[in-house]
């Protein structure tokens, strides 16, 4: 049963669309693993780079990914078909995140603009995909960065974006032009 | 410099991060977990189904219209239920069944004479005070209740034996006072009963009410001699004579409201040779009337005799027709002369004293002829018919003038 479709924009040429079956969850809950691996490759990557894209910490985004993950097999008998599973992964997601992001803030000493950590790139082969990769961790705000990668990682739209972010639409469109606008004025000159 | 798009950096962050992604399936499997109950803080947020929403708010909503509906049909058939039956008998004998609220349910007949008191008489619905009201004017108007016939008996039946006797006393009370205000005075025998079957197929029999059938099995309760065929036929207000010459008084089987007069051998003597007396003098009064229509009648039918004896007289006699004279036209008559035939001339009213004015002489020089407007001819005659006889006018007015 298709209740989902992300569609990922990679380029003209390659247009990539996650399909998840949301009986996925009924099968996990019931103990399929097949099941779970099927929806950690299709969403692992999705869910990596929006936890990245709050904690700025590559340790960090790892073990909120994986802390998702085992909440998702916890309250996967628990899941109520809406057509959208996407949006309740992100919805665990986020809220990981949130509560890893609140406990670091209040056990450092540093400062929020302090905390603007670029992810450790060097595992990144391509040039351009790791100056684009750090230049957006370095440039963009925490907002920014999470819309751009949200809507560029996930495909999610940018109306499904302010719900899941619990910003009005408004704000989204103009955070992601934003973004993007300060990333090429950036990288125009970097490469 | 590189023209960067936005699809460049979206195809590049997409793979800058998909080299970070660990892998990390299997180790996160065989994880122990626990089963979530569906309060946990991660869940926050999760929307919930609005199917499940939807059931439990439809059922809700179900619950309480079912409530709504059981409690109206609570009231409904609480509104419904018969509370009393009220029994009146004075020869015309009805029942009333009200409710709680003292409205009349139902209004009943019981013998010829009640349906010729509730005839045109919707009483469902109305206040017993009303319907009573109602019943004993309509009685009063039929000849029923007089002021030698003025008494009444009521019977309540409750199954609240307090209700009963409250309602019996109140109710007592309140028909003396319409009797008073009808008749100049009233006597109320009341009493509560208990009505069963048995009594129900006597009253049937006997054309009354259960009420009346239950003060009768009371009598004869106390006295066997008494049966149901001769005191059906008394009339209620010789019923305290009648007992008493059996040795029994009335006031011993109900409550007595009002003029206890009646109860007295001699005042109910006088008042049944008073009743027998308003019927001789009614007797007569119709009697007299009666002759008095016929004499008028009767005078009435002699003048008009006379009127058409003395109209044949005048009647003048028929000339047989050998005797009519046809008169031939005079070839010299001038129809100018005797003035049946106007024909002005403006100089002829200069000479003479005109008869007409000078306004219509001048209407008449406007007066076009070939007016379409006021141009009639033969042919705007609807049927040839109306031509023929508009000629045969012509020819009758011109006989006349002949004349």
């Amino acid at each position: 049963m298709l209740v989902f479709a992300a569609v990922v924009n990679d380029g003209p040429q390659n247009k990539e669309i996650i399909e998840l079956d949301e009986t996925i969850f009924y099968r996990i809950g019931a103990g399929d693993k097949e099941a779970f691996c099927e929806l950690y490759a299709k969403t692992s990557n999705a869910i990596f780079s929006y936890a990245l894209s709050i904690l700025r910490n590559q340790q960090d985004a790892e073990d909120a990914m994986q802390e998702t993950y085992l909440k998702i097999r916890s309250a996967a008998h628990l899941y109520q078909p809406e057509g959208k599973p996407m949006a309740w992964v992100f919805t665990i997601a986020r809220n990981i995140c949130l509560m890893k992001f609140r406990k670091k803030k209040h056990a450092s000493v540093v400062s929020f603009e302090e905390m603007q950590e670029t992810p450790d790139c060097s595992k990144i082969k391509d040039r351009e995909d790791r100056i684009v990769l750090e230049t957006a961790f370095r440039i963009l705000t925490h907002e920014e960065c999470q819309i751009i990668v949200l809507h560029a990682v996930t495909g999610l739209k940018h109306r499904e974006i302010s719900e899941l972010l619990q910003l009005s639409l408004s704000t989204v469109l103009s955070k992601y032009n934003r973004g993007l606008k300060k990333l090429r004025k950036q990288l125009e000159e970097e490469l | 410099m590189k023209k960067i798009t936005d699809s460049y950096l979206k195809t590049h962050l997409k793979h800058a991060l998909a080299q970070l992604v660990p892998e990390r399936a299997e180790i996160i499997w065989k994880m122990p977990i626990e089963k979530a109950s569906g309060e946990e803080w991660y869940l926050d947020g999760v929307r919930k189904p609005k199917r499940h929403m939807g059931k439990v708010i439809s059922i809700m909503t179900a619950t309480v219209a079912a409530c709504l509906v059981i409690c109206l049909m609570s009231v409904h058939m609480l509104s419904q239920r018969i509370s009393a039956t009220i029994y009146l008998d004075v020869n015309p004998s009805v029942e009333f069944q009200i409710n709680q609220k003292e409205k009349v349910l139902q209004a009943t007949a019981n013998n010829q004479d009640g349906e010729t008191i509730l005839e045109d008489m919707d009483l469902r619905h109305t206040d017993l005070n009303v319907a009573l009201n109602a019943v004993l004017g309509s009685m009063v108007k039929h000849g029923y209740l007089s002021e030698a016939q003025n008494m009444v008996l009521l019977s309540v039946d409750s199954k609240n034996p307090q209700n009963a006797n409250a309602l019996c006393n109140r109710l007592s009370g309140e028909i003396e006072s319409c009797l008073d205000s009808l008749l100049g005075t009233g006597t109320v025998f009341g009493q509560e009963v208990q009505v069963d079957d048995k009594l129900i197929a006597l009253a049937e029999k006997y054309d009354m009410t259960p009420g009346k059938a239950f003060l009768l099995q009371s009598l004869m309760e106390a006295n066997p001699k008494l049966n149901y065929e001769t005191m059906s036929d008394i009339p209620l207000h010789q019923l305290p004579s009648y007992l008493n010459e059996e040795g029994m008084k009335l006031q011993d089987y109900v409550y007595i409201t009002g003029n206890q007069d009646v109860l007295d051998d001699d005042t109910a003597e006088e008042t049944e040779v008073k009743a027998s007396e308003v019927e001789e003098e009614l007797r007569e009064e119709t009697e007299e009337d009666a002759a008095e229509a016929r004499e008028e009648a009767k005078e009435k039918a002699e003048e008009t005799a006379e009127k058409l004896e003395e109209a044949s007289e005048k009647k003048p006699e028929r000339v047989p027709e050998s005797e009519i004279v046809q008169q031939e036209p005079d070839a010299n008559y001038d129809d100018t002369n005797d003035g049946s035939i106007e024909n002005y001339s403006s100089d002829d009213l200069e000479d003479n004293d005109p008869i007409v004015s000078n306004e219509v002489i001048e209407a008449s020089d406007d007066y076009d002829d070939n007016d379409s407007s006021v141009s009639a001819s033969s042919d705007d005659f609807s049927s040839d018919d109306e031509a023929s006889s508009l000629d045969e006018e012509n020819d009758d007015s011109d006989d006349s003038e002949d004349d």
